[in-house]
């Protein structure tokens, strides 16, 4: 009887550059993020080949053959064969709703997902590989078996190209220091984090005084954290901590309803969708990273 | 079945003559002070008798204080706890033992090497590592949940150490205490809460009106969260150096996670520096080398790190191939220390009978194909080390554990002492069985992650 799920036949019926269907890849909403997961991670940042995720943006100046003898050993090369880093984490993901809506907004950005739930992530980088296959199927001339797969296209020359963002599975609540370098992001998204309900489970939460201090180090000074929930409880929760964190300053109300990025996370977060059909309130809180004040 | 001592520390009183040196040792939930002049045992303290006496001098231990947690073990709260911990404050004037109930105790030593003790606190989670400040007046603990909290050596005010209590006061780190007034009212809604069952629990919850919620209830003594990781800490440094004539202190934190955090020191602890990345496995123990701003990591990989942690870089890796008798290396300890043959550093793996030995002039030799570690092999396993800075000559205390039911448990590197001390390894009472033996002693294999098919190592 036993065998592999269905869903991950489902999964893997699906024709070459078809959108990748949802409901094959649902997962449990909660994932505990303190259990050792068998997570794939980079011994440093500098050990992270970011080409793989985005080669749009690899550097192909230099004759960059494939066969790197020492990546992992000599750091400096895999970081020096991008034209520029990740800018952008939105942390917990889900399917993406927010990498795909910001993609366009900032095409000249390096954009990250990072979910915890393997499926999910499968997901995402399911649909962003269609949907960069998609793109360049239509603007290059076709290619043999090519016709029934590529859409009737008749995207404009600007249409997102999705190659500024990627996505993959890491648990960031222990592993974010690995990932990203002292200063090198812009913003951090925290969209519709599982709230945690019960006091015991308080330190699961994405937030928490610890957590804040890891965020403002890969935060450059001027950067931002965006939260969004529907849980007032959490919210609540998510001001008081990044408030009293003296390296966050919370932005004012008329700048946050100005920000673009913040329309997006409202509306275009798959969360912030099903919140609206539910009838529920979404709750919004921007905060900008300080400089370091000098030592004592 | 006779219980070895599984820490020790050696303490030199101040006012003491400079050759007066006393041996802490801990063995399961008794601490013994020993003469190193005379070997015998000068004081005695056990975990046990304090439930009785602090029980009214400290306030930490009232009833009322926490809400009382299910213990796993310990069918009685009159039963004595083992030590898990020990360390001597930079002055030698006091020992800091952590006893498996969570709780941290200080101690005071006199000239005469009498331990007395002067409070008992009981942490919120279990303290994997301790630290006295250079200051002799603040201690850094870190829990088992990775958080590391600042509280100060003594508890009563009116002692001296009040001097230095007052910069750790100002509080910039955050509090993470959520104090609720409140009647209780389900943080979830109908809006946020979806499935039939989540909708069931909701509308329980809502029919019960008069719950409370359980929030901890604060500790009752002054501490102060420095900083915190979500993964395991393991064990915690201070450091500190000298830029543009002022001095800057660090908190250096591991986990078992692979990381070593370096973070500004209190009151900026909320200003993380930067990561020494680099491990593969676990890091278990880091030891700074006084003076500079080198560190030593070891943990599950078959190399000790040689940092400078003020860059977060990566100097050397110093292979421990063929080094240890064990399949695998999981380092429980490594010191730095003098011997008769300079500094040194050693490192122990766990279960393992050799002590491994490299003089600190290898530690920066760069182009060395290989380093030479050399090696003391020991008949059982080593626990602690302790050093007797006496004359240049390295002594290290070897604990052991064996299964021979005579056989020494404290041992002197030279053989001056050994006959003093064999008295004190006789007077030990047996105790225990080999499991809980095991467990309280070997810890460290422990850490290494076995995949993702065991997610229940994680409580």
């Amino acid at each position: 009887m036993a065998g592999p799920p269905k869903k991950k036949q489902r999964r893997e019926e699906k024709p070459d550059g078809e959108l990748p269907q949802k409901k094959y890849y649902r997962q449990r909403a909660h994932a505990n993020p303190f259990s050792d997961h068998d997570l794939t991670y980079p011994e440093s940042p500098e050990a992270m080949d970011w080409s793989l995720h985005y080669p749009a943006f690899a550097n192909t100046s230099k004759g960059n053959d494939t066969t790197e003898s020492d990546t992992a050993q000599n750091g400096q090369s895999t970081q020096s064969r991008m034209t520029q880093q990740v800018e952008i984490a939105d942390i917990g993901c889900g399917y993406g709703g927010l990498l795909f809506a910001l993609s366009p907004r900032f095409p000249n950005t390096l954009i990250l997902g990072l979910e915890i739930r393997t499926a999910v992530t499968e997901y995402v980088q399911e649909k962003i590989k269609a949907l960069r296959g998609q793109q360049s199927s239509s603007t290059s001339s076709t290619t043999p078996g090519d016709e029934q797969v590529a859409p009737p296209s008749t995207a404009p020359a600007a249409a997102p190209t999705y190659t500024n963002i990627s996505c993959l599975r890491a648990n960031t609540m222990k592993f974010l220091p690995n990932f990203f370098r002292r200063a090198q992001l812009a913003a951090i998204f925290l969209c519709f984090p599982d709230p945690h309900f019960k006091a015991r489970k308080h330190k699961a939460r994405i937030v928490s005084a610890g957590l804040v201090s890891e965020y403002a180090f890969v935060l450059r000074p001027g950067g931002k954290v965006y939260t969004i929930t529907d849980v007032a409880d959490l919210h609540a929760w998510m001001v008081e901590h990044l408030e009293a964190h003296a390296s966050f300053e919370r932005v004012g109300e008329a700048e946050v309803e100005g920000d673009e990025c913040v329309e997006v996370m409202r509306r275009e977060t798959e969360e912030g969708k099903k919140v609206e059909r539910n009838g529920g309130s979404k709750f919004v809180a921007v905060f900008r990273r300080l400089e370091d004040p000098e030592w004592p | 079945m006779q219980q070895p001592f599984q820490c020790i520390a050696t303490v030199c009183p101040p006012a003491a003559s400079s050759d007066t040196r006393y041996l802490i040792a801990a063995c399961g939930p008794k601490l013994q002070s020993v003469s190193l002049t005379s070997g015998d045992i000068v004081s005695h303290w056990s975990s046990s008798e304090v439930v009785e006496t602090t029980s009214t001098s400290s306030p930490a231990n009232d009833n009322n204080e926490r809400p009382t947690k299910k213990l796993k073990t310990a069918p009685s709260d009159q039963s004595a706890k083992n030590i898990i911990k020990l360390t001597v404050s930079p002055n030698n004037q006091y020992v800091l033992v952590v006893t498996d109930d969570k709780s941290l105790h200080v101690l005071s030593v006199n000239d005469t090497g009498e331990l007395a003790q002067l409070s008992s606190r009981s942490m919120p989670k279990r303290p994997c590592a301790v630290k006295v400040l250079p200051n002799n007046s603040t201690i850094l603990v870190g829990d088992k949940f990775g958080d590391v909290y600042s509280l100060p050596l003594l508890v009563d005010d009116t002692a001296n150490g009040n001097s230095d209590a007052t910069s750790t006061s100002e509080v910039t780190a955050p509090e993470h205490k959520h104090v609720e007034k409140k009647p209780f009212q389900p943080s979830a809604t109908t809006k946020t809460v979806h499935t039939q069952r989540n909708l069931r629990a909701l509308a329980a919850q809502q029919n019960q009106k008069n719950l409370t919620p359980k929030s901890k209830e604060p500790l009752a003594f002054e501490h102060k969260l420095l900083l915190g990781h979500v993964s395991m800490l393991t064990d915690l440094a201070y450091g500190q150096q000298e830029v543009n004539g002022k001095p800057r202190k660090y908190i250096i934190t591991a986990d078992r996670d692979e990381h070593i955090r370096v973070t500004r020191g209190p009151p900026q602890s909320h200003i993380i520096e930067g990561y020494c990345l680099g491990h593969k496995d676990f890091v278990s123990k880091i030891c700074p080398i006084p003076g500079t701003t080198l560190l030593l990591s070891g943990g599950g990989d078959d190399w000790i790190g040689v940092w400078d942690w003020s860059e977060c870089k990566l100097l050397r890796k110093l292979s421990l191939q063929g080094v240890f008798d064990t399949d695998s290396i999981a380092i429980s300890g490594l010191w730095f220390g003098p011997s008769d043959i300079g500094d040194v550093v050693l490192a122990a793996s766990e279960k393992s009978r050799r002590l491994a030995i490299l003089p600190a002039s290898e530690i920066l030799k760069q182009n060395t194909e290989n380093e030479v570690w050399s090696w003391s092999a020991f008949d059982h396993p080593i626990l602690d080390v302790a050093f007797v800075s006496e004359k240049q000559r390295m002594q290290a205390f070897r604990l052991t554990h064996g299964s021979s039911p005579h056989r020494d448990v404290v041992l002197l590197e030279s053989g001056t002492l050994n006959d003093k001390l064999q008295r004190v390894n006789r007077t030990q009472i047996s105790s225990g069985s080999d499991l809980a033996t095991d467990e309280l002693l070997y810890g460290v294999e422990k850490l290494r992650k076995r995949g993702h098919a065991d997610e229940a190592a994680d409580e």
